[in-house]
């Protein structure tokens, strides 16, 4: 008996030092992005101390339930559910920043993505020097 | 006949007179005898039965007719007219009393027997007993008798308590075996959870302590640039971003795809291009 007792402590308190030290390098890296995005938005908007305060909560919220909308479903569909979370947090948003500012939110939060992609481009295109530099098209 | 020789010497050796005596059969029957002996034996019989006083065809003694029927009847009243003789059969027969007792016999007979009993029991008593005879000479204390069932209780000696192996017991056993895995269970549940939200939210306060940093700097450009390319991937990818497309529609957005004049050149100028930006499978789809 007290053997199986240790045996279970024992294990739980792997399990939870283990649970501790999983801290990979995904995460920090993932960490720093959304340090880049909240620096991002707070300076793009100007928003101040208590704006910050009320606003990063409800953010929280926001962003869990854009992250819940399941990836395989059809393109359409979850733009959607995407633009239906997005206009049900409309609302919240205004209350805290006004109107103008909550559509500008949602402006900046899709030129958050654009830095990223444009970053994303930029690092690749750098990684490929072999390929021939295209000339730049004139439109 | 002839005799065993080894039974012989057996018998010699034993020292019997029995080895001595000659081998000569003593019993000797005259030709053909047994023959004839189941004729002689039957003929023998019927002489003998011949001889006999009674016949088979002549009664012993003959009986006058209906002698039978009224036989128990005269025995009957022969019976009865027998004076009384004192035989118990007869009298019973005849309905009479068999048993007589004096007069008011029965009603001394008890005291009588009484009497009888305590004249036998003076004269086998010794003279010593026969004065203590009706005194009571055993004595107890006063209280003797209250006090007892304490003082042999108390003598009776304490057995040793039997810790017999009985299903309560290993039933309680479980039970307690059974709370104590849940509380263990719903204690490490909540630790954990507690633990995963305590981790949501210090992740949280490093995101916004790093974010504030980054402002404070106003190194936003050069901590952009320092991200992986693996990084900036699951990111979108977890933000329902479809990575290839945004590439795609970056560049168009950039006005970087390639000249008229780089299509005239090189025929394979798009797939260099999209190459470069690591998607050449978007081609082929």
């Amino acid at each position: 008996m007290k053997k199986i007792l240790l045996i279970i402590l024992m294990a739980g308190l792997f399990t939870g030092a283990y649970a501790q030290d999983q801290q990979p390098d995904d995460a920090k890296g993932q960490q720093k992005i959304e340090a880049l995005y909240v620096a991002y938005i707070t300076k793009t908007l100007n928003l101040n101390e208590e704006e910050a305060q009320k606003f990063w909560p409800v953010h929280a919220q926001f962003d869990a339930e854009l992250k819940s909308v399941k990836l395989e479903l059809p393109e359409l569909d979850r733009q959607q559910q995407q633009l239906n979370i997005k206009k049900k947090y409309q609302d919240r948003f205004s209350k805290i920043l006004g109107n103008d500012r909550t559509n500008d939110f949602f402006r900046k939060d899709g030129e958050f993505r654009k830095k990223l992609v444009e970053q994303l481009r930029n690092k690749r295109q750098q990684n490929n020097p072999n390929q021939r530099p295209f000339k730049r098209r004139n439109f | 006949m002839q005799k065993d020789k080894n039974i012989l010497n057996e018998l010699a050796e034993l020292g019997s007179p029995l080895a001595q005596l000659p081998a000569v059969n003593v019993f000797t029957v005259p030709d053909g005898y047994f023959d004839h002996l189941p004729e002689n034996i039957i003929t023998g019989i019927e002489n003998q039965l011949n001889t006999l006083s009674f016949s088979k065809q002549a009664p012993v003694s003959d009986v006058p007719e209906g002698y039978f029927d009224g036989l128990a009847d005269s025995i009957l009243n022969r019976i009865k007219n027998v004076p009384a003789s004192g035989s118990i059969l007869t009298d019973s027969l005849r309905h009479a009393s068999v048993f007589n007792v004096p007069d008011h016999y029965f009603d001394n007979l008890a005291t009588n027997i009484l009497q009888r009993i305590h004249a036998e029991e003076e004269t086998e008593l010794p003279a010593t007993l026969r004065s203590v005879q009706s005194v009571n000479v055993f004595t107890v204390p006063t209280g003797y008798f209250d006090a007892l069932p304490e003082a042999i209780q108390q003598k009776i000696p304490v057995p040793a308590k039997v810790i017999g192996i009985n299903t309560q017991r290993s039933f309680f056993k479980y039970a307690m075996a059974a709370a104590f895995t849940g509380l263990l269970g719903l204690s490490l549940f909540t630790t954990f959870n507690k633990r995963d939200e305590k981790l949501d939210t210090a992740q949280s306060a490093l995101v916004m302590a790093d974010a504030n940093l980054i402002l404070k700097n106003n190194n936003f450009d050069q901590e952009l640039e320092s991200l992986g390319d693996k990084d900036i991937v699951q990111y979108l990818q977890s933000n329902g971003e479809d990575v290839k497309a945004a590439l795609v529609a970056s560049v168009t957005d950039e006005k970087t795809l390639p000249s008229e004049e780089e299509y005239y050149l090189d025929d394979q100028v798009l797939d260099n291009f999209l190459n470069q930006l690591n998607i050449p499978q978007t081609i082929n789809n």
